[in-house]
């Protein structure tokens, strides 16, 4: 088909517009020729305005709904953090309910040892030395799990080395206390018997120090304790962290396990033992909720522990461990 | 200025249009911004649509010889003798195209000698005719 505008190539022609000046006013914002970008929007023109506005009507309205959108998703988020938050304090709550409560105790028996039964003696004091030392063991339930509380009397602590101490029925109690590596078979973190330091290491926090008799708990990764314990012949261990001011200290265990605990309350200074494997987070919340001030680990698990029952009983948990640095905290 | 047929649809500002390209049954438009577009239509289709879009007495296009249409907003260079035409903003493009010495002649001529070919386009080509016809007498004179 033949190009009806044609010329001849030697020709030139201007191409006349055929829009009107008056039509400006009307045109179709799509179709605005010859016009500079920046001239689309001057104040003598409000058609045009109009027409870009209607233009711009469309997107502003998905606008609108998706700034809805964003806003009510934020408030759902809000929500769920704030529900969140108010079961954690409601469960806490109810653990310090539940430890306010007065135990129920149970005296646990284990075979006699022979020769050496004794009739229980009026109740003596902790510090009362000339009174017999025994175990006293209570249960309890806290929050649905049991623990069992080995509360030592008429005793004295020390960190003991070995596996002699194992045979040692004077003992009133006897826990394992620190760990012993693997690798190399030597106590792990720093140790002090008798003012010798025997290892050293502070990769964990918590500490338990025995200077002339008394007892120290503490979550600490320095402390003065440790030169004390070497300068007046005390003795010194480190063990994981669990309570620290009444609070649970978290550690990145999560393994299950039957745990225990040296703990210190009112004074007080004893042993609690889980009676189901658990975490050391869900142990550490526990002893929060049994009112524990500071308390650190024990070795757990199926670990040696023996202890006297007020009647001279003497019972044994765990198993034997044929290692040469294996320690102890043992209270005669 | 829209170029639509029945399977394409091609939008261009005025000004963005550089020159048109005829060829046969189909048109390139080549624009500022350095492409171009293949536009199903003869270059007189093109021609009327730059037509309907253009304001009266406010289009710069024209249409050189049988395969052409320039913007003359964007002439940068005329050489009649070399047939050659250059289309430039001297800045971001520059497009050479070939062209009639005659045509040329006849574009270099206007530029220079009709001061506002804006105002009145169909004034303007009779001014034209009459300019070029005038110019032609001259020379032979």
């Amino acid at each position: 088909m033949r190009d009806k505008n044609e010329i001849d190539d030697n020709k030139i022609r201007i191409i006349e517009g055929r829009r009107k000046i008056s039509s400006m006013f009307v045109t179709p914002e799509f179709a605005q020729p010859f016009k500079d970008e920046d001239d689309d929007f001057e104040d003598d023109k409000p058609k045009a305005h109009k027409a870009s506005a209607q233009r711009k009507g469309v997107p502003s309205r998905k606008r609108f709904y998706l700034r809805w959108l964003v806003v009510s998703l934020i408030i759902f988020l809000m929500a769920v953090v704030v529900l969140i938050y108010a079961i954690r304090v409601g469960r806490n709550q109810l653990m310090q309910h539940n430890a306010s409560q007065s135990y129920h105790s149970s005296i646990t028996t284990g075979v006699p040892v022979a020769g050496k039964d004794k009739p229980s003696a009026a109740p003596a004091t902790v510090s009362d030395p000339k009174e017999p030392g025994f175990t006293e063991v209570r249960d309890t339930v806290i929050n649905g799990r049991g623990l069992s509380l080995l509360i030592p009397h008429n005793a004295v602590p020390s960190l003991e080395v070995g596996m002699d101490v194992m045979d040692d029925t004077e003992v009133v109690l006897l826990l394992q206390a620190a760990d012993v590596r693997g690798d190399n078979g030597k106590i792990n973190c720093a140790f002090v018997r008798r003012g010798e330091m025997l290892t050293r290491g502070d990769r964990k926090a918590g500490f338990c120090a025995i200077i002339d008799g008394h007892v120290s708990v503490g979550v600490e990764r320095y402390s003065p304790l440790l030169e004390e314990a070497i300068e007046r012949q005390g003795d010194f261990f480190r063990q994981y962290p669990l309570v620290s001011g009444g609070l649970p200290v978290s550690n990145e265990l999560h393994n299950k396990a039957l745990r225990r605990a040296l703990v210190q309350k009112n004074g007080e200074t004893f042993a609690v033992l889980s009676k189901e494997r658990m975490t050391l987070d869900e142990f550490a919340s526990l002893l929060t909720a049994l009112g524990a001030e500071q308390a650190i680990y024990l070795v757990g698990s199926k670990a040696f522990a023996s202890y006297r029952t007020k009647n001279g009983t003497n019972v044994k948990l765990g198993d034997r461990h044929e290692w040469e640095n294996i320690n102890f905290i043992v209270w005669h | 200025m829209i170029f639509s047929t029945s399977s394409e649809l091609v939008r261009l500002p005025a000004r963005g249009l550089v020159y048109v390209e005829g060829d046969g049954n189909y048109s390139v438009a080549h624009t500022a911004g350095g492409s171009n577009y293949t536009l199903s239509m003869q270059l007189g289709q093109v021609e009327e649509r730059i037509a309907d879009c253009m304001h009266e007495g406010d289009s710069p296009f024209f249409r050189v010889g049988k395969s052409l249409i320039v913007n003359s907003r964007h002439l940068a260079y005329i050489n009649p003798k070399r047939k050659r035409l250059v289309l430039s903003d001297a800045e971001h493009f520059r497009y050479e195209v070939e062209a009639s010495r005659e045509a040329l002649r006849d574009l270099k001529y206007l530029i220079e000698n009709i001061v506002d070919v804006k105002k009145d386009n169909a004034a303007a080509n009779i001014a034209i005719d009459k300019t070029l016809a005038e110019g032609k007498e001259a020379d032979h004179a």
